[in-house]
């Protein structure tokens, strides 16, 4: 098997996740290198900038790599799952297909067993955190609105996005039931910043963004990285984690663009493959050391997978609402909700997202969907009733761990390099269940304020397994959990996830920029302790 | 912007009049004259190519289209697209490959610039130019 020369660090995938962690320790100017299955994508490739835009979105750009089909991604056997897992595998990761919503965790999300008696505490809390989510504000160009009392005060670099006619309506429905609402924190510019040009409010960003101003990483951190003398190799996927005598991380096997077999030995390995991927990865590297997978001595590599319960409900309105303008998951959002009310019937609890209207095929896919456009001679008097007069929300549940929601390898299913595929059991709990009913109801309520003259709800929403959390999570004690405080395995001391697997809980906001604060905290607790990492 | 080869579409020309017949009954022209008919838009070819790209469809397509027809001439003595459209969209509502024909009529439709205009959209993708919002800086404020 061709070898390639040793380096310092190795990143495994380049999402969200790795280009926050390469970009921060670059500037210790080890020799740091990225290897990724995916590819870059170009602006111009990016379906936006042509009319089959909407059309892209079901085929070679759908959430889902099993109807993709790509080259570089992987199968994911999620048959049995009533949520179905959406990412995409890229430089940038799945934030190229990301809506680029990005509120913070709030102080208590980090203390969910001392306030409410379930899940987990997390090993670190948000005071920790606060200055890595400052930094990747600044990195990744977060617009949003100061002072939303759900949060501990924090400065944004960018002004909120326009809420638009649409955003104008809901936000009315919150104000006459007088429930708490804030224009979105957003990883969209709003004006231009640091050499990107600001959003154009096209609407595409589900099916990336062509005008640089949506902050995938391939935009944001990684051009900076790779200046900083960061090397990133793409094409080329991950096989297996190998160890050494020692049972420490001595590199990875894997497959080069050509296809062929290759060995990159690293002194440190750090894994950011995402809540799926990571755990995919460890559980497909066995060995005399590691006979259950790799740092997998607590049994809990690939348990207690979170995906966040979504619920969407849409109302239909009388009136146009532009819909089709503006970023399509950023606008308002609302916490009335979000915590503990045993009277409520469930802990815990969510938050509201705000959706923009859908462009005209989706309108008239959804609207076939719901019964409400036919083919024949109604057509067109029912799709004109209903596009851009279609708005809603989602709400994201948070997701409670438990251990029989996991990730296992299929004993059939495997990639075109004949690694095994990830295999999905998840069942929803009765706990996420009320919540979903509650907040299907609530959705309605606040629909119906704001005008709405029907509504139409989905609940679980299928395709909605984008946030991926908790396959190896974090924690103090080696016995119940896979890394430590800050990344590193108890097991193997060079060895580091970063990705959303090491979630303790989830929270009920959308995850990324958590899991990127949380990268640049391990980078940072890594720099510090260069000295004596393994110790 | 991209352009799409059409080149490789296995239908039939008459496969293809009769497919024209079948989307203008499934997206007739409006009323008012708005919006035209999907096959008088030519939306056949499109629709044709898109089902090559999912398994199976373009061969569920290619007989329901001859068997449509066939039963049609047996039935009223007309190739399908010939026939005045009730008659149509009473033979079509027989056939069992509408439903996943009818999704691929509307996306080939719905993203036709004639059709955007209709729709009140400029007949243009979304970027680069994207859009204006109305009323920036007038915006409400959440009431804390
Ligand atoms: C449609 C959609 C909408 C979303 N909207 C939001 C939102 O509004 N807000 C939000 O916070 N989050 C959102 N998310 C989630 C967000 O994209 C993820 O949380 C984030 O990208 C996760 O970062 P990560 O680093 O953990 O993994 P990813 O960004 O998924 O990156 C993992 C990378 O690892 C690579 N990889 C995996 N295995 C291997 C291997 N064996 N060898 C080599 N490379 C490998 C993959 O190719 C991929 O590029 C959305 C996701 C999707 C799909
Ligand atoms: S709305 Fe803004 S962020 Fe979204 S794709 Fe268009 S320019 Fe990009």
């Amino acid at each position: 098997m061709a070898r390639d020369e040793t380096v310092d660090v190795l990143i495994v995938g380049a999402g969200a996740s790795a280009a926050a962690l390469a970009w921060s320790l670059a500037e210790t100017k080890m020799q740091i290198l990225c290897i990724e299955q995916g590819d870059w994508v170009r602006p111009q490739d990016l379906p936006g900038n042509d009319l089959d835009w909407e059309a892209r979105h079901l085929t070679d750009f759908h959430f889902s790599p099993n109807v993709r089909r790509r080259p570089e991604d992987y199968p994911v056997n999620d048959s049995a799952s009533p949520i179905q897992v959406s990412m995409f595998n890229a430089v940038g990761g799945s934030t190229i297909l990301y809506a680029a919503h990005f509120p913070r965790f709030r102080p208590d999300d980090f203390r969910v067993r001392s306030v409410d008696g379930v899940g987990e505490d997390w090993p670190v809390d948000y005071e920790t955190l606060a200055p890595f989510y400052d930094l990747n504000a600044e990195m990744m160009g977060v617009s949003g609105l100061p002072g939303d009392p759900a949060y501990p005060p924090k400065q944004l670099p960018l002004p909120p996005v326009p809420l638009g006619k649409l955003g104008a309506k809901l936000a009315a429905g919150f104000e006459r039931l007088g429930w708490h609402w804030w224009p979105s924190d957003s990883a969209i510019i709003t004006q231009n910043y640091r050499g990107r040009a600001a959003c154009v409010n096209a609407g595409t960003c589900l099916v990336g963004c062509p005008q640089g101003a949506k902050g995938s990483v391939d935009v944001t951190y990684w051009p900076e990285a790779l200046r900083r003398g960061v090397r990133l190799r793409t094409r080329c996927r991950v096989r297996e984690v190998t160890v050494n005598e020692q049972g420490m991380a001595s590199g990875v096997v894997y497959y080069d663009a050509e296809g062929k077999e290759r060995y990159q030995p690293a002194h440190v390995v750090v894994l950011a493959c995402n809540g799926i991927g990571t755990p995919r990865l460890l559980l497909a590297s066995r060995s005399k050391h590691f006979p259950d997978g790799l740092a997998n001595r607590s049994g809990l590599v690939g348990k207690n997978l979170m995906f966040h319960p979504y619920a969407m409900v849409m109302g239909v309105f009388d009136e146009p609402l532009e819909g089709y303008k503006g970023p399509t998951g950023c606008c308002i959002m609302s916490q009335e909700f979000y915590r503990t009310d045993l009277r409520r019937g469930f802990v815990r609890g969510y938050s509201f997202e705000i959706l923009r209207g859908f462009g005209p095929i989706s309108t008239v896919l959804w609207g076939m969907q719901q019964g409400l456009v036919p083919w024949g001679r109604n057509h067109h008097r029912a799709v004109e009733e209903l596009f851009d007069h279609v708005a809603g929300m989602v709400a994201i549940c948070e997701d409670l761990p438990e251990e029989t929601n996991c990730v296992t390898l299929d004993p059939e299913l495997r990639d075109e390099h004949g690694i095994p595929a990830p295999r999905i059991h998840y069942r929803l709990s009765e706990n996420s269940q009320r919540m979903l009913a509650h907040a299907v109801d609530r959705a309605r309520e606040v629909l119906e304020a704001a005008g709405a003259r029907e509504t139409f709800v989905q609940s679980p929403l299928p395709f909605a397994g984008w946030h991926l959390m908790g396959t190896a999570r974090m924690g103090r004690d080696p016995h119940t959990s896979v890394v430590n405080e800050w990344g590193r395995c108890h097991d193997v001391k060079n060895l580091f996830i970063i990705d959303g697997s090491i979630f303790v809980t989830s929270a009920a906001v959308n995850p990324t920029n958590t899991i990127q604060a949380l990268a640049l905290y391990i980078a940072d607790q890594m720099k510090r302790r260069l000295a004596n990492l393994f110790d | 912007m991209r352009t799409v080869d059409r080149s490789n579409v296995a239908l039939s020309a008459e496969d293809l009049d009769v497919l024209a017949g079948v989307l203008d009954t499934l997206i007739p022209p409006s009323d008012d004259g708005r919006f035209p008919g999907a096959g008088a838009l030519g939306c056949a070819r499109q629709v044709a190519e898109n089902c090559g790209r999912v398994p199976g469809l373009l061969e569920l397509l290619r007989s329901g289209l001859r068997e449509l027809n066939h039963s049609s001439v047996a039935r009223r003595g007309e190739p399908f697209h010939c026939l005045p459209p009730d008659a149509r969209e009473q033979l079509l509502a027989e056939q069992s490959f509408v439903f996943p024909l009818v999704i691929q009529a509307y996306i080939a439709y719905y993203q036709h610039p004639a059709v955007l205009e209709a729709l009140g959209l400029e007949p243009r993708p979304p970027h680069p130019l994207g859009y204006r919002m109305s009323d920036p800086g007038k915006e409400p404020a959440p009431n804390a």
